[in-house]
């Protein structure tokens, strides 16, 4: 081939090509859309990104990760349309027969066209990535306040020399090849599209292993990172070179197809092509191998470790050791492990350990002599040759080296990245996919790596119930190069520093993990309470640790005032260093097992996470604070401190450090074991969390992988503020997440004695429940106990059990001990779901006599009957409407308990009439938190007495008299099955919705959303809890549009007798409806404006009602607008039957229909 | 290679075959009808003409040549380089003008002369330029060079057409109808062009109109029905119609009957009087008063030999063809020029 005479072909295609207006289109369309990548972080940076870090996706840091592919992918779809009629514009020019006699083969015509296309396609990548590189640079320059700046390089250098070429050219390959194969352009352009279209298809429908190699970009991508850049990988190079195979094959098979004579023999042409294509295919092969291999290689090490996973053959005393850290390099390691044993062990049996396989063992002793063992897969099987009795010290000295596989990490992951959906594959890429970090600038050895011994397998390990965790003593050398630092457990003093450094990591109390972090950071230090606090960040991202350091006398009193509170409540900081590390943002930041839990806390440290906290943009908000007049200086460092209190304490993404903190104070000096371990270990470490810092936190790798955690955030952050500790962002997740009905029926359709956390299809579903018990029951404790007494019972377990573990009876024992019976709080949680239900009456209010000074005085009271023999707790929130506005609450009462099927009275005086009463039940068949109605009344009944008090026990029962009411809850309630109602909607809307707003959840059978505005697009029977809807614990209603699935809903009644009724129908106001889902007791009320003004101006209208009494079915009349909000009469009814049933249609006039409840009452 | 050296010409003595067709024989498909059959063609340096009706297999003759087709039977050679073995070669020696010829719509003129130079191997820039700079004056188009394509007249896209076969400095220059399109006057211009540069070229040019043939031309190959009906110079072919072409002045009445009876090649009113000049048939009768003509024109000469081998009705059918694609093109024009008013 003649390489003058392609590029000759080529600069003669590129100009045709830039002449056509598509192209510009083009170009325009993915500029613009670029642009709104490049806007959207950019504005996302300037305003949320100092409010928390799950804005971390859309940060500047991020851009390259979404503008590459964006760029990419655009183009490769755009070749599409300007090589399908390359040789039909020849035609239509009439041009064909001068081609046909230039003096070129048709192979150097073919690849000429072809280069043409594609290198004007890579111009505007390169163009756009070079000024973007550009401007990034001067913008860091000039405007370092933005947070933009230069692309990283590694990354951008990757996309530009192995991802474009291969993916344009693929694209314009196949197409020209098609064209000829074809020979109709719009049949070869509608062939490649389908194949675009497939591909996206596959991205929901394939797992990532299988994407990775059938996608032309791969998913799998490493992020940017400027701490431990990564140019590529194994996998992205021959995935690349198979596409360039691929597309030179495509280009032969089109030069042996193409109608024009040619020197070249055809079918050679021919042949040749179809070998590069079957080359191609195998280096295609070659790579799915690959990544299935390393699926595979993973399900054979969890296939030998999964065996082994219920073995406890001992607990750990002490480790003791040296590992060098030589960056980029191999590991070498040396291990001794003192240990206990709680099984006998015979000659011969061996003693299950777990050991990274990467490593090559050179030697293990056990008890002071060479022992046999046998290595596989990272199992570490050591043959007794002394029977070992229980309780018997086992001594175990292995030294080994080698590279570390980091695919032995998280065997026992829930959700394994290769083989999850591209959607979820994008939320895990996004929290980190490298286990193992070993760079020439940066080395991470998280714990779950194995790359020190571990007794038992490595499967389960979070399965506490069975393996408790194992508490132990440490002393360990690392050596690392002379310019680094290294974070670990306690404080690392330097031992030897010559061309390396000898760091000794010794904490003084018990860990259960190791985790080293090395690289040449920058150090900074401070004193705190006799604990030294270690900052070790690298030195490109020091700029927001010196912007927040006129704050630091603020942030050491307040951390002061944290540690103090701990030691306080008996729960002291147990370690003499605490350290924050910053770590890459590939690594990754979640774990494995059922729980995967956050990756960032371990004993002693705490992992900042690249593109957070030190990249936030904090300067733009500064500088407001500092031009801002009306606040004292005093006052302006407060904000500023509350701006990186703040930050953290809205981190939904594992990363917030006074949980990772308060980790230190219960979890990791002592957790639970035995029956109901794991809930248990979560309740103690949600109460611990609580008393020392007043936090609640949030955080599930469900939740952060899933596509609608970032929209959700945005939408978080306009609900949240930096005030009150009861608006963050992890409540918010909270109550958008895991306060939702399908988590209360799953909680309450299983008692945690029978949940199995070994199956890992159900993780997510144990995980949220988890969530919903463990801090309803943990709010529910600390307010029946009071602080006080909590903060003995957690430092009395911890006190007793530092470096051990704690059963539920042990609690009990320990509660007991400092006379505390925490049973009828717990009743039988481990077998059954029973909770408290409460009801209420309505509420009266009556002038008192005024108070001194004539100020008046007004009491409101309501009775409130717990239905249930389980017994509850309330507090009462009340006030004024004016009392309640964004941030501020109302009167809060004291917790007040009731016993089960008991009742009391509540009387809450204020100065005003009380127009909000909301009673917040903790856990109970109540769910969330609810409003009383209150008289609306001008004049209020004066009477001459003093103030009830606050509680009194009453005998009142909520008993509806004779009549007989069928709730939209009840089991008498039903809707006729239909069709999926959601196939009315358009694919694009469905899509958009789930997308944006999150999946529908279903509440006792009936669709949930997350708005209720919602139900009205979709167009089906939908459930919306509502305080104005009638309900015997829970108040909801079944609501549909005009127009919706033709569906009726049933309410069946089984009265006493036949005979005349009275029948009734409960709606709530239609402006009640119009709000949104409100959310349990956080105060959120979150109303996404879904719904067009049109359908705002709800009204009812004429409900399609009818009875069946035995045979005879009734027509009734309603005109909804004539109803008032409440108990409606429907009309007095002579029944023939005792089972009567009224049916509701969606076949109304006009807005909407509602079934809430009917009531019979008998009239005769 | 300096700047008054040819590009890709290769220069050829008098004598010496360009063009060298032995045997060639080709039909469409499996087993479509004969299109040429067993054509023998020998041309030198020069100007060669290739007359024949619409469908004679010209067009099919010509690709073959320019190596767009591989015959069916025979060889052609050019510059003693085989069609088929040696294409590309012989690509870099030819230029090619196509029966129906127009360029990339949104190119300037001179882009076009420009990449397509460069696609035929002058990779000079500098030399292209010059070159380019040179066809568009050869043909007239140097005012037009930045006029996109989609601008140019239909006649200045048949003389860029002209010029994309010229810009690489052919040896054999094979142009395929080249006139069609063009007015009298452009004609006349294209007739001298190749007659100028058949001056150290072969030319091979196809056409079924003999006028555009002109006295340039060193030799003129009549292909019917796929074979070469007649081969010789221009004075030969004009000698072959001696005692065929007649004139005679008649009043309007017998002009009528004349021309419902015999091919007239031209009809002139003198004096109240209509004088024709008509091809008559070799079974035909001299009409009365008719008196032979002693030099007819290459027209007449045509006429006059489709004639003897009856086939009066292809060519006027061809003219018949011209006429209608010439109005057609004229109503074509006259709509977007109307359609540009009435946006203006």
């Amino acid at each position: 081939m003649n390489l003058t005479s392609i590029w000759a072909i080529a600069a003669a295609e590129m100009r045709m090509n830039r002449r056509l207006a598509r192209t510009w289109l083009f170009i325009l369309v993915t500029l613009f859309s670029c642009l709104i990548i490049l806007v959207n972080s950019f504005v996302n940076f300037s305003f949320s990104s100092s409010i928390t870090s799950s804005t971390m996706l859309n940060s500047p840091l991020m851009i390259p990760y979404q503008l590459y592919p964006t760029l990419i992918g655009f183009f490769a779809v755009w070749v599409i349309f300007l090589a399908f009629d390359v040789r039909s514009r020849d035609k239509r020019d009439r041009l064909d027969e001068v081609i046909g006699v230039l003096p070129v083969s048709n192979l150097e015509l073919v690849f000429g066209r072809a280069t043409g296309i594609t290198v004007l396609m890579i111009v505007p990548i390169v163009a756009l990535i070079s000024l973007y590189w550009i401007v990034g640079f001067v913008i860091s320059l000039t405007w370092p306040d933005s947070g933009i700046r230069e692309p990283e390089l590694y990354v951008t250098l990757a996309t530009l020399l192995i991802d474009m070429v291969p993916n344009i050219l693929f694209w314009v390959a196949l197409v020209m090849m098609l064209t000829l194969l074809v020979r109709l352009r719009v049949i070869a352009a509608a062939i490649a599209l389908g194949l675009v279209g497939g591909m996206m298809w596959a991205q929901n429908s394939v797992p990532i292993y299988v994407l990775n190699v059938i996608n032309t970009y791969t998913v799998v991508h490493p992020l940017p990172s400027y701490i431990a850049p990564t140019f590529t990988n194994l996998e992205i190079l021959p995935h690349r070179l198979a596409m360039l195979l691929l597309s030179f094959a495509f280009l032969c098979i089109a030069a042996a197809l193409y109608p024009r004579l040619d020197k070249v023999n055809k079918p050679r042409l021919l042949i040749s092509g179809l070998v590069l294509v079957g080359l191609g295919t195998l280096v295609f092969v070659f790579v799915n191998l690959q990544f299935k291999g390393e699926h595979a290689s993973r399900q054979e090490m969890a296939a030998t470790h999964k065996p082994y996973s219920n073995l406890h053959q001992m607990d750990v005393d002490s480790m003791a050791g040296r590992i060098e850290i030589d960056p980029g390099g191999s590991t070498n390691a040396s291990f001794t492990v003192q240990s206990t044993a709680l099984a006998s062990i015979d000659v011969d049996d061996e003693i299950v350990m777990s050991l990274n396989p990467g490593y090559e063992i050179e030697s293990i002793e056990l008890n002071g002599s060479d022992a046999e063992y046998r290595f596989e897969h990272g199992l570490l099987e050591i043959k007794a040759s002394t029977p070992i009795e229980h309780s018997q010290h086992i001594d175990l000295a292995i030294t080994a080296s080698g590279d570390l596989n980091q695919h032995f990490a998280y065997l026992d992951t829930a959700v394994d990245m290769l083989s999850s959906d591209v959607f979820q594959a994008f939320g895990l890429l996004f929290q980190g996919a490298d286990a193992y970090i070993n760079s020439s600038r940066y080395v991470a050895l998280l714990p779950d790596l194995g790359w020190y011994p571990m007794p038992g397998s490595h499967f389960n390990r979070e399965l506490k119930h069975i393996r408790p965790r194992d508490f132990f003593d440490l002393n360990l050398e690392v050596v690392i190069p002379n310019d680094w630092h290294v974070a670990g457990p306690g404080k690392g003093s330097i031992v030897a520093a010559d061309e390396s450094r000898l760091v000794r990591l010794n904490p003084i109390a018990p860990i259960h993990e190791i985790a080293l972090f090395a690289a040449a950071f920058e150090r900074r230090t401070t004193e705190i309470d006799d604990i030294e606090f270690e900052l070790l960040v690298t030195p490109n991202s020091m700029a927001n640790v010196e912007l927040f350091e006129p704050v630091l006398e603020e942030l050491r009193a307040h951390v002061h005032e944290i540690l103090a509170s701990a030691a306080a409540a008996g729960l002291a900081y147990p370690y003499e260093v605490f350290t924050i590390v910053e770590t890459p943002i590939n690594l990754r930041a979640y774990r494995g097992g059922w729980r995967m839990d956050t990756a960032q806390s371990f004993p002693g440290v705490f992992a900042i996470r690249e593109g957070s906290f030190l990249q936030a943009g904090f300067r733009t908000p500064f500088q407001e604070l500092q031009e801002n007049t009306e606040l004292s200086d005093e006052e302006k460092l407060e904000k500023k401190l509350a701006f990186l209190t703040s930050y953290f304490k809205n981190d939904v993404t594992g990363g917030n450090i006074y949980l990772a903190a308060s980790n230190n104070l219960m979890q990791y000096q002592t957790d639970a074991v035995g029956p109901g371990a794991i809930p248990l270990s979560y309740l103690i470490n949600y109460l611990t969390k609580r008393v020392s810092t007043d936090l609640e936190g949030f955080y599930s790798a469900h939740v952060t992988m899933g596509t609608a955690s970032q929209t959700t955030t945005q939408i978080g952050i306009a609900n949240i503020s930096q005030d009150t500790d009861s608006r963050t962002l992890s409540r918010f997740y909270y109550e958008w997440f895991i306060n939702q009905p399908e988590i209360w029926e799953s909680m309450m359709a299983q008692p945690f004695g029978a949940t199995d956390y070994a199956d890992l299809s159900n993780s997510k579903t144990n995980l949220h429940t988890l969530h919903l018990w463990g801090r309803a029951m943990g709010d529910l404790i600390r307010d029946w106990l009071g602080d006080e007494q909590l903060s003995t019972l957690l430092s009395e377990l911890r006190t007793r059990y530092a470096g051990e573990n704690y059963s539920y009876d042990d609690l009990v024992a320990v509660a007991d001990d400092i006379g505390i019976d925490i049973t009828p709080i717990f009743g039988d949680w481990l077998t059954n779901t029973d909770f408290a239900g409460f009801r209420t009456s309505h509420v009266t209010t009556v002038r008192l006599p005024d108070r001194e000074y004539g100020v008046p005085s007004y009491e409101s009271s309501f009775f409130l009957e717990n239905a249930e023999p389980v017994p509850g707790l309330i507090t009462v929130e009340y006030g004024a409407e004016q009392d309640f506005d964004q941030n501020a609450r109302g009167e809060v009462t004291p917790p007040i308990k009731i016993p089960g099927n008991g009742a009391v009275q509540i009387s809450l005086t204020a100065d005003q009439p009380l127009n909000v009463i909301r009673v917040n039940p903790y856990i109970s068949y109540n769910r969330t938190s609810f409003s009383l109605a209150t008289p609306n009344q001008r004049i209020y009944d004066q009477v001459d007495r003093q103030e009830n008090p606050l509680v009194q026990s009453v005998d009142w029962k909520y008993e509806p008299g004779d009549s007989v009411v069928v709730d939209d809850l009840d089991s008498g309630f039903t809707v006729d099955e239909t069709d999926d109602a959601s196939s009315n909607v358009p694919w694009f809307l469905d899509a958009f919705a789930n997308l944006a707003f999150g999946q529908q959840s279903t509440d006792q059978g009936l669709a949930s959303y997350s708005s209720a505005g919602l139900s009205l697009i979709f167009g089906e029977w939908a459930r919306q809890q509502l305080d104005e809807a009638y309900g015997k614990y829970r108040r909801t209603l079944a609501r549909a549009s005009r127009g919706a699935t033709e569906a009726n809903v049933h309410f069946a009644a089984s009265l006493p007798s036949g005979g005349n009724w009275k029948l009734e129908y409960h709606v709530p106001s239609p402006y009640a409806m119009l709000g949104g889902a409100t959310f349990g007791s956080g105060g959120f009320n979150v109303n996404i404006q879904v719904v067009s003004e049109r359908r705002r101006r709800m009204r009812w209208g004429d409900f399609d009602i009818w009875l069946t009494d035995g045979d005879r079915v009734l027509p009734i009349e309603v005109d909804g607008e004539s109803m008032d909000e409440g108990w409606n009469l429907l009309g007095e009814f002579d029944l023939q039957n005792p089972l009567v049933t009224v049916s509701v249609s969606t076949n109304i006039s006009q807005g909407t229909v509602v079934a809430d409840a009917i009531r019979w009452t008998p009239t005769g | 290679m300096t700047d008054s050296e040819p590009l890709t010409h290769f220069s050829l003595r008098t004598g010496e075959t360009a063009i060298e067709v032995s045997g060639v024989t080709h039909y469409y498909g499996k087993s479509g009808p004969t299109v040429l059959n067993d054509i023998n063609l020998h041309l030198e340096t020069g100007f060669y003409g290739l007359l024949g009706t619409n469908g004679a297999g010209k067009s099919t003759l010509m690709r073959i040549i320019c190596t767009l087709l591989e015959p069916r039977k025979g060889t052609v050679k050019v510059n003693g380089l085989d069609t088929i073995k040696d294409c590309l070669a012989i690509r870099r020696q030819i230029g090619y003008l196509p029966q129906s010829f127009s360029a990339w719509r949104l190119y300037r003129t001179e882009e076009v002369l420009d990449a397509l130079a460069r696609m035929s191997g002058v990779t000079d820039k500098r030399l292209r330029k010059q070159r380019v700079k040179q066809v568009l004056e050869e043909v007239g188009l140097d005012q037009v060079a930045d006029r996109k394509v989609k601008k140019l007249s239909g006649g200045m896209v048949r003389r860029l057409g002209v010029a994309q076969a010229l810009v690489h400095d052919p040896g054999v220059l094979v142009v395929d109808e080249p006139t069609v399109g063009l007015d009298p006057e452009e004609r006349i211009r294209f007739r001298h062009l190749m007659a100028d540069l058949g001056q150290n070229r072969t030319i091979l040019c196809s056409t079924h109109i003999v006028s555009d043939l002109g006295s340039g031309c060193k030799e003129i190959a009549l292909i019917d029905d796929g074979k070469i009906a007649f081969q010789d110079s221009p004075d030969a072919f004009i000698n072959q119609a001696e005692g065929r072409v007649f004139e005679m002045l008649v009043d309007l009445e017998t002009s009528m009957r004349i021309e419902e009876t015999y091919e007239i090649v031209s009809r002139e009113t003198v004096d109240d009087r209509i004088k024709l000049r008509l091809v008559i048939d070799r079974d035909s009768s001299i009409p009365d008063g008719a008196t032979p003509v002693n030099s007819s024109t290459l027209e007449e000469a045509y006429l006059a030999f489709m004639g003897s081998i009856g086939k009066f009705a292809a060519v006027r059918a061809d003219e018949e063809a011209d006429l209608q694609a010439e109005q057609s093109d004229k109503k074509k024009r006259k709509k977007r020029r109307n359609k540009k008013e009435a946006k203006s």
